[in-house]
């Protein structure tokens, strides 16, 4: 029996301590792995890792506070673009560009946040897509900074003097990154501002009249989470080494949105569960494509297709997502027999 | 002194005149009812206070404070809390994390303290804790405390929104018909409550109420409205015996014999 004795007990993120052994190891296990998998599964690691902080980030706003973006890809684009031109054209250090080109884009989300106090719904969906556009045409514009439809050289990091130049080596990067973003993400969303996010998403008139300035709140909301995604920008510019602005196209925006559908939406866990499983999708369909017949298998489109059916089959089946049937699974291990 | 007073409040939707130069004081520690005929504009009273609607002309001062000059969400820091005729809860939230809302506003730490959760924001959070305990034990809500507000019964969602109410520990609480959608024996329960919520918490609540036997039982002074005039304001067996109350209520019989 789960008896609580005590309101610090209650706020714990798991009540007793050795769950916390099954993280540890979990975690464990992917470092060992991303070191002795050989390149490519480092690499896919690497981008599972940058993909789960962006799905983060685009929780905290469309899963919690219930803003719909669809200029997501975007913000990684801005943060992608700032550090690599920063650490390439000014020599700042990767430490600190990392944390920079996260600010820059929580910037840009704050000036984008101010119009989508008075907008909601579809309408917000469109001016956070247009935004996106107006973002890929500067990149393409600005050529003297961007490199324009080039696109731009990255530098693998430097830290201390170690240079992290290998996708195994890498993986501890974007892990650390990936750990300090879920802690901090998942401490501010079970406080008062998740609270705050979450009341403006069920009902803007109590959230008001209890007192949440929903104009600031909302800002907030827009700025943390393109600072999360910033950082997810600049840490794929590092791991891809090359970027332009086919890497933040509509479709990205629109696939970070099927990750934290897929995953659950409002929940922190579903987040990284979407965000492995649609990362992993590609290489499951290539993986499946012997067994399928030819004109299956061979036909193009289909990455995109499978993409539709499986979130068709998520917001029909399971709205909950991969958070819901994981909630389903506990309770009827606990609850065994019945 | 007033603690809450509406003064010539006028408020017009197109051509309808919801309020006409409505005045209205509420005393400290009295439980005024506020009742009338569907559409008289109880709730746009309430509405006004809280700042949903701009009134054409008038003045809401409460504590000496020009509540028109606030903004909404301001309103409960000045110490007006409020329920909702049509409930308005969080429903994706537990109860508990309905009446943690209602503690919002006394929340000091910053942002960077909350990413971390250590010390003031942990603090701070057991305190929020504790209060919300406090009134969900007031409410006895605690079977309910870790469900959902999407698969409660709504006599029970009714009380979380009073409860949400309550966390704020406001001055003074507007409660927009909370009988609505209750059963008898919940009713009876709230008549007690309203009458604790003013001896035990020094609360000043102010009901808008269609449950006549709720708002006789409890109410020490009651105002009638129809169609945005205050019609009649007394004790409850004053009020009873009103006759343009009577009348506004079932027709002064002169009417159409059609209807």
């Amino acid at each position: 029996m789960d008896i609580r004795e005590s309101y610090s007990r209650d706020l714990r993120i798991f009540d007793q301590w050795y769950k916390w052994s099954w993280f540890v190891l979990l975690a464990a296990a992917l470092l060992v792995y991303s070191q002795i998998g050989g390149y490519y599964a480092a690499y896919l690691l690497n981008l599972i890792f940058i993909n789960m902080i962006a799905a983060v980030g685009l929780n905290v706003l469309t899963g919690c506070a219930g803003l719909i973006s669809l200029g997501h890809a975007a913000f990684m684009a801005i943060g992608a673009y700032t550090s690599t031109i920063i650490t390439v054209k000014l020599s700042v250090p990767f430490w600190l560009a990392l944390p920079m080109s996260g600010a820059m884009a929580g910037l840009i989300g704050f000036v984008v946040g101010l119009p989508s106090l008075r907008l909601t719904g579809i309408y917000l969906a469109l001016a956070t897509m247009a935004f996106g556009f107006i973002i890929d045409e500067i990149i393409i514009q600005w050529h003297s900074v961007t490199g324009g439809a080039e696109g731009l050289s990255s530098l693998p990091p430097h830290i201390l003097g170690f240079v992290f130049d290998s996708y195994p080596k890498y993986c501890f990067i974007t892990f650390i990154s990936l750990s300090l973003v879920i802690f901090s993400a998942k401490n501010l969303l079970r406080g008062p501002f998740g609270r705050a996010l979450a009341a403006i998403r069920d009902s803007e008139t109590a959230a008001e009249t209890m007192g949440v300035n929903l104009g600031w709140y909302k800002t907030l909301a827009f700025t943390l989470s393109a600072f999360y995604t910033g950082l997810a920008g600049s840490l794929y510019a590092h791991l891809l080494l090359f970027i332009s602005t086919d890497n933040f196209t509509l479709l990205h925006s629109i696939s970070y949105i099927v990750m934290i559908v897929v995953g659950g939406l409002g929940s922190l866990s579903g987040a990284v569960m979407g965000a492995s499983f649609i990362t992993l999708l590609p290489e499951m369909i290539a993986f499946s494509k012997d067994w399928l017949p030819a004109a299956i298998g061979n036909a193009a489109g289909l990455q995109a297709a499978v993409y539709g059916i499986v979130l068709m089959v998520f917001v029909i089946l399971q709205p909950t997502g991969f958070y819901g049937l994981w909630i389903r699974a506990k309770i009827w291990w606990k609850t065994f027999p019945l | 002194m007033a603690l809450l007073s509406l003064k010539k409040l006028t408020i017009r939707f197109g051509g309808v005149v919801a309020l006409d130069s409505l005045s209205l004081d509420v005393h400290e520690g009295e439980i005024l009812s506020i009742i009338g005929p569907n559409g008289a504009g109880k709730t746009t009273i309430f509405n006004c206070i809280s700042r949903l609607y701009k009134p054409h002309s008038g003045e809401i001062i409460f504590r000496d404070q020009n509540v028109l000059k606030v903004k909404a969400h301001q309103v409960s820091n000045l110490g007006i809390g409020r329920t909702f005729q049509n409930i308005e809860l969080f429903t994706n939230m537990t109860v508990i994390e309905n009446i943690l809302l209602g503690r919002h506003i006394f929340r000091k730490s910053g942002l960077l303290s909350q990413a971390v959760f250590y010390g003031k924001t942990r603090k701070e959070e057991i305190e929020n804790r504790r209060s919300a305990e406090k009134v969900i034990d007031f409410l006895d809500l605690q079977a309910h405390r870790n469900k959902r507000i999407g698969g409660l019964p709504y006599g029970v969602q009714k009380l979380v929104e009073l409860g949400r109410a309550l966390a704020l520990e406001p001055k003074v609480l507007l409660m927009d018909e909370v009988s609505s959608g209750m059963n008898l024996e919940e009713t009876q329960d709230l008549m007690i409550w309203i009458k604790d919520i003013r001896e035990d918490l020094g609360i000043t609540p102010v009901l808008v109420e269609h449950d006549m036997r709720l708002v006789m039982g409890v109410s020490d002074r009651i105002a009638v409205l129809d169609y945005g005039r205050k019609i009649a304001e007394g004790r409850p067996e004053e009020i009873q015996s009103d006759k343009k109350v009577i009348k506004a209520y079932l027709g002064d019989g002169h009417g159409d014999p059609g209807c």
